[in-house]
């Protein structure tokens, strides 16, 4: 911890895949990510046979259920959203080798803050209702992932344990705010909110689809983070530190503070997703309102190889997967009806292993508990 | 609940206190050998899931609890070892590997048990293991746990191999100048590492719920991750822990029904009270304590 050897994981800087920016590069990224994806579908395919299923079947009635109709291609996008905004947020930490593994957290207290600020007084008005929403979900998040900051920083608490320890602690805070203060006295179970106002939501795009105006955000973001990291000082500091954390020292960086900066960006930003979610998705919220996004992001941030404009089609790619599994069991096939959705964190585990095996990456960091 | 008498409360919170500090002792000890060698398995909630269902599976398919725990930490076992393979033989991101294994180990599981209760359905069988012998009333488990803590303290702190162990994960090139092989050091300490863990979780499963459910773990292997912390990288130390966070869990449970019409409320603080002590813990704990020097340090022998 204190007294490791900083010297220790340097071997990211030698390692030539760590720098994607020239040409060669990006082909080989693009090119492990997608033989990523392959393996990743190859074995998911073969869990699937061996489960009992008929894969060939599985596999015509998956793209069908995923791209069959307008419908789904929208369902997927908006499952998209939240996944881009919270990989992007992901990308952006482990950049700077701080692993924030905190997204549930983050996303959870987002849209909590973000329902709050929905009985603002401002939020009531047209345009600037969802704009509101957006700060709050932004601040929740980033005050949650300041907690896990502070104990970093202040009381050397590792974030890679505190970050998890805070996702169990979050879902609990939501369940009591809604089992409690925020519970709809018309729903008798107490388990949801009502909604919030109409003027406090995300536009719809297509509203027959419930594709809404949140989708415009991750793209949005990842353009900014992607310029940001690779032309702006702060975007240098983050990457030095993240790549070397001595050299960073050497050049008057201080690597402690950037990583809890970066720590409450990376909350902040997913926090937006829970806002974003929140306002153009769900409209109210649940007392088990996490939905896994958080850890499924890391499988995002990962196959992307933590690039802000790679998570966007890695984010469609494991929105496909899960709409394309939720499908199945709306067909009118029998032997799909309890076809098992868990399969898909099967299939992000998978993607991460040869991922991480076709592209020896590497987050160093001076972090570790 | 009225007529439950405070001794009998005691006794029975005490009672399932040491149930619920079995397998948070057994999983952070397996880490704790793990991360002796320089390994960090944020994976265990993984491998301790993926031993639960091992445990009932083979505990189901012969009939007995006893081979339900070895299947369990055979299970486990395997498990940490593709851990190993990743992060020792390929000298891959221990973090991300380990996330990775999770996922995995969510997916694979939660898939597999709902094939399995099918398949012991159309055995028309329901897929649950035997309960355990208890020989003279003595609870096999927390007896086997006291004997992995006592073992592994004595092995890690007062035998040869115990030492090399430590070589490697405080100084693996010093240890590699000795002679000692520090990859197949961390094989070894990641299978039985990892046994450990499947254990933790078959003691969950086979040995208190006799079934399997999704997600049974509930973060139980996070939690192991932070004992480890907590006692100081020493066996004892994590077994007390351990035990602190038992007696925890068990005095949720015996509080539970005097909330009344609060449980609402106060169930769910009730549920994030370990983790928000954990934290507080880490807090306090982690600036005193020191890991071992080479923890989730890829070893390159150039």
């Amino acid at each position: 911890m204190t007294d490791r050897p900083l010297d220790a994981p340097t071997h990211a800087d030698l390692d030539p895949s760590r720098r994607a920016s020239s040409a060669n590069g990006a082909l080989r990224s693009l090119v492990a990510a997608l033989g990523s994806v392959a393996v990743g579908l190859l074995v998911m395919l073969a869990a699937v046979a061996g489960f009992g299923y008929p894969p060939l079947i599985v596999a015509r009635a998956f793209v069908a259920s995923v791209l069959g109709n307008g419908d789904r291609i929208a369902a997927a996008l908006v499952l998209a959203c939240p996944l881009a905004i919270i990989g992007l947020a992901i990308a952006v930490s482990f950049r700077a080798g701080v692993w924030n593994i905190g997204g549930e957290g983050q996303y959870v207290l987002g849209a909590l803050a973000a329902f709050l600020a929905a009985h603002a007084g401002l939020a009531q008005t047209p345009v600037l209702g969802p704009i509101v929403l957006l700060v709050a979900g932004a601040l929740g998040g980033a005050a949650w992932a300041a907690l896990a900051a502070l104990l970093k920083r202040y009381r050397g608490a590792p974030e890679i344990l505190t970050t998890i320890l805070l996702n169990f602690i979050a879902v609990q805070v939501v369940a009591i705010a809604v089992h409690g203060p925020l519970a709809d006295p018309l729903s008798g179970d107490r388990d949801t909110t009502a909604s919030i106002p109409a003027a406090a939501q995300l536009p719809q795009l297509i509203p027959t689809a419930g594709l809404h105006a949140g989708i415009l955000v991750p793209i949005a973001l990842a353009v900014v983070a992607w310029i940001a990291l690779a032309r702006t000082t702060p975007g240098f500091r983050l990457r030095v530190v993240g790549d070397n954390p001595i050299a960073a020292r050497f050049v008057g960086i201080h690597a402690d503070r950037v990583a809890a900066r970066t720590l409450m960006l990376s909350g902040a930003i997913i926090g937006l997703a829970g806002a974003v979610e929140l306002a153009g998705n769900t409209h109210y919220l649940t007392a088990a309102y996490d939905a896994g996004y958080g850890y499924t992001a890391i499988a995002v941030a990962l196959l992307a190889r933590l690039h802000p404009i790679g998570v966007l089609p890695a984010a469609a790619f494991f929105a496909a997967l899960e709409t394309g599994a939720r499908g199945l069991q709306k067909l009118p096939d029998e032997a799909f009806r309890d076809f098992p959705t868990v399969l898909t964190f099967f299939a992000q585990g998978t993607v991460i292993l040869v991922t991480v095996l076709l592209t020896r990456m590497r987050i160093s960091g001076a972090t570790s508990p | 609940m009225n007529d439950v008498t405070v001794p009998e409360l005691v006794a029975s919170t005490l009672h399932r206190g040491v149930q619920a500090a079995v397998p948070l002792a057994l999983a952070a000890n397996g880490e704790l050998i793990a991360e002796r060698a320089g390994l960090l398995n944020i994976g265990i909630e993984g491998v301790m899931l993926i031993g639960a269902l091992g445990g009932v599976a083979s505990a189901w398919w012969t009939g007995s609890a006893v081979a339900g725990l070895i299947g369990a930490a055979l299970a486990g076992a395997l498990a940490a070892l593709l851990f190993a393979l990743w992060t020792v033989a390929w000298r891959r991101d221990q973090v991300v590997t380990g996330l990775a294994i999770n996922l995995l180990a969510f997916g694979l599981t939660g898939v597999a048990v709902q094939r399995l209760d099918r398949f012991a359905e159309s055995h028309g069988s329901t897929f649950v293991a035997p309960p355990l012998p208890m020989p003279a009333g003595i609870d096999p488990l927390a007896t086997l746990t006291l004997l992995v803590v006592a073992v592994t303290h004595v092995a890690i702190f007062c035998t040869r191999p115990g030492l090399t162990l430590r070589a490697v994960g405080e100084n693996p090139e010093a240890a590699d100048t000795a002679g000692i092989r520090v990859a197949l050091v961390r094989f070894i300490a990641a299978a039985v590492g990892g046994a450990l863990v499947g254990l933790a979780g078959g003691a969950l499963s086979v040995g208190m719920t006799h079934r399997f459910q999704e997600f049974m773990t509930g973060g139980r292997g996070f939690l192991a991750l932070a004992l480890v912390i907590f006692g100081r990288w020493s066996p004892i130390g994590v077994a007390i822990a351990a035990c602190f966070f038992g007696l925890l869990d068990a005095l949720q449970v015996t509080l539970q029904p005097t909330l009344g019409d609060a449980v609402h409320l106060l169930y769910p603080a009730l549920v994030a009270l370990p983790y928000v002590l954990t934290l507080v813990a880490l807090a306090g704990v982690t600036g005193r304590a020191r890991a071992p020097a080479a923890l989730a340090t890829p070893y390159d022998p150039r």
